[in-house]
């Protein structure tokens, strides 16, 4: 555990953001969505120090992740900033620290999120998309928020 | 003692309310990133052109381990089914052989008409079969690169086949590598045939779930299980090429049952039309 220390939090996770966007290219299925997963982990990421690299960093990951998978360039970074954002906006306001908060606060940027999405596509695209379809990899992230919560603490702890 | 410009911005912002200042000037300048990119595609075409090969090589690389272990499963999965199709094969050799004789048969009687009709052969193709090297699911889009590019002679809305039918066209083709537009995506729109009757509509994707066709004139006459083929119009898609089944029908809509599973897909053909079509 030791040896992770001398990497540093931050590294490791700026890695760990850049691994799951480079494995775009491997098909998930329709019950992953590693732009939800990514916005989840962004959203988990403790950043103590007000860091402005981070958000940058997030910025040219995301349009890493646009150049591979093909959308508008600045989609995947307006997701994620959004969360972190969003995050902010509750700590801001002193609501971050109680219970189950951070929790609904996510919960409802991914629905905001999705609503957007699917009112933009049904209406500029004039397609008949299937909810199930579009609303499962949302429902797994939330699913796995909270496991995914204790393994960003516990990468935290390692490096405190 | 000296202090650097980074540490002296970092004093600035380092306060929660001047932090969130940053953040939401930084979402902003996303949102606006999108739309100048909407609004003139061609900065992000060249961008994406200077970028995509060396970008798709690196992620190729990073996600090498994962890739070899789901293609591993993949395959056992795929020699089990091989087993099984052998054993059904075997069950229905006798059956398949007069089928053979009956599509010699027809493609017979089809030469001969188009002899009495004069009709010259429509469309000759090339072919250029390639790799999927990449698959992306994103929720909205589909799309995958194959490592085939404008070396070998691809370019931008080509058709593109699987042993099956057809899965969609070239949406950007680069030197050595070409992104697929699949008929699933949301953007994807292919005029299409259904049944023998030949009524007309337009073949929409909708991400994961099945393609619909719609505007189709006379939906009552269309039946379930009716076959949906490319119809040849708006000049991307040669004719006859078939897409689907019909699986169910809505008010406005019909349901398309693809013949080609787009996730299992490894390689695909591209198919270079020589002689055009109408």
């Amino acid at each position: 555990m030791r040896y992770f220390s001398i990497i540093g939090y931050r590294p490791t996770f700026y890695f760990l953001v850049f691994l799951i966007v480079s494995h775009n290219v491997i098909n998930t299925g329709i019950f992953i969505n590693l732009t939800y997963l990514l916005s989840l982990l962004v959203f988990l990421y403790s950043d103590k120090k007000f860091d402005l690299l981070f958000p940058i960093i997030i910025f040219f990951t995301g349009v890493y992740q646009d150049i591979l998978i093909g959308n508008s360039l600045g989609y995947s970074s307006s997701i994620f900033l959004f969360f972190i954002f969003l995050k902010e906006l509750v700590k801001y306001f002193g609501l971050y620290d109680i219970k189950y908060t951070p929790f609904f606060t996510f919960v409802a940027g991914s629905f905001s999120i999705f609503l957007f999405n699917y009112i933009y596509l049904t209406v500029n695209y004039q397609t008949s998309l299937n909810i199930f379809y579009e609303i499962i990899p949302i429902l797994i992230t939330i699913i796995i928020f909270q496991p995914i919560n204790i393994f960003m603490k516990q990468i935290e702890k390692i490096y405190e | 003692m000296r202090v650097s410009k980074y540490s002296q911005y970092k004093k600035i912002f380092n306060s929660r309310s001047s932090y969130l200042y940053f953040l939401f000037f930084i979402l902003v300048f996303s949102i606006i990133f999108i739309f100048i990119n909407i609004k003139n595609p061609s900065i992000q075409d060249t961008l994406t052109k200077l970028t995509a090969e060396p970008i798709l090589k690196i992620s190729s690389f990073v996600s090498t381990p994962v890739n070899m272990a789901s293609n591993g499963i993949e395959k056992i999965i795929r020699v089990k089914k091989v087993y099984d199709d052998l054993e059904s094969y075997n069950k229905e050799k006798l059956s398949e052989t007069s089928n053979f004789q009956k599509i010699i048969s027809l493609k017979m009687k089809v030469m001969e008409y188009e002899k009495l009709l004069n009709l010259s052969n429509e469309t000759e193709y090339n072919y250029v079969t390639a790799r999927i090297t990449g698959n992306f699911t994103d929720q909205f889009s589909e799309n995958a690169f194959i490592n085939a590019g404008k070396s070998m002679g691809l370019q931008i809305d080509l058709p593109i086949i699987g042993e099956n039918g057809v899965v969609g066209r070239i949406s950007e083709a680069n030197n050595e590598i070409s992104r697929i537009l699949f008929i699933t995506d949301v953007s994807s729109r292919v005029p299409v045939l259904i049944s023998d009757n030949g009524h007309q509509g337009i073949l929409i994707g909708n991400s994961k779930g099945r393609p619909s066709v719609h505007f189709v004139n006379e939906l009552s006459k269309i039946n379930i299980g009716d076959l949906v083929m490319t119809s040849g119009k708006g000049g991307v898609f040669p004719p006859f090429l078939i897409v689907g089944r019909v699986i169910s029908k809505n008010e406005d809509r019909v349901e398309v049952e693809l013949s080609e599973d787009i996730d299992k897909l490894n390689y695909v053909r591209a198919l270079k039309v020589n002689k055009l079509f109408d």
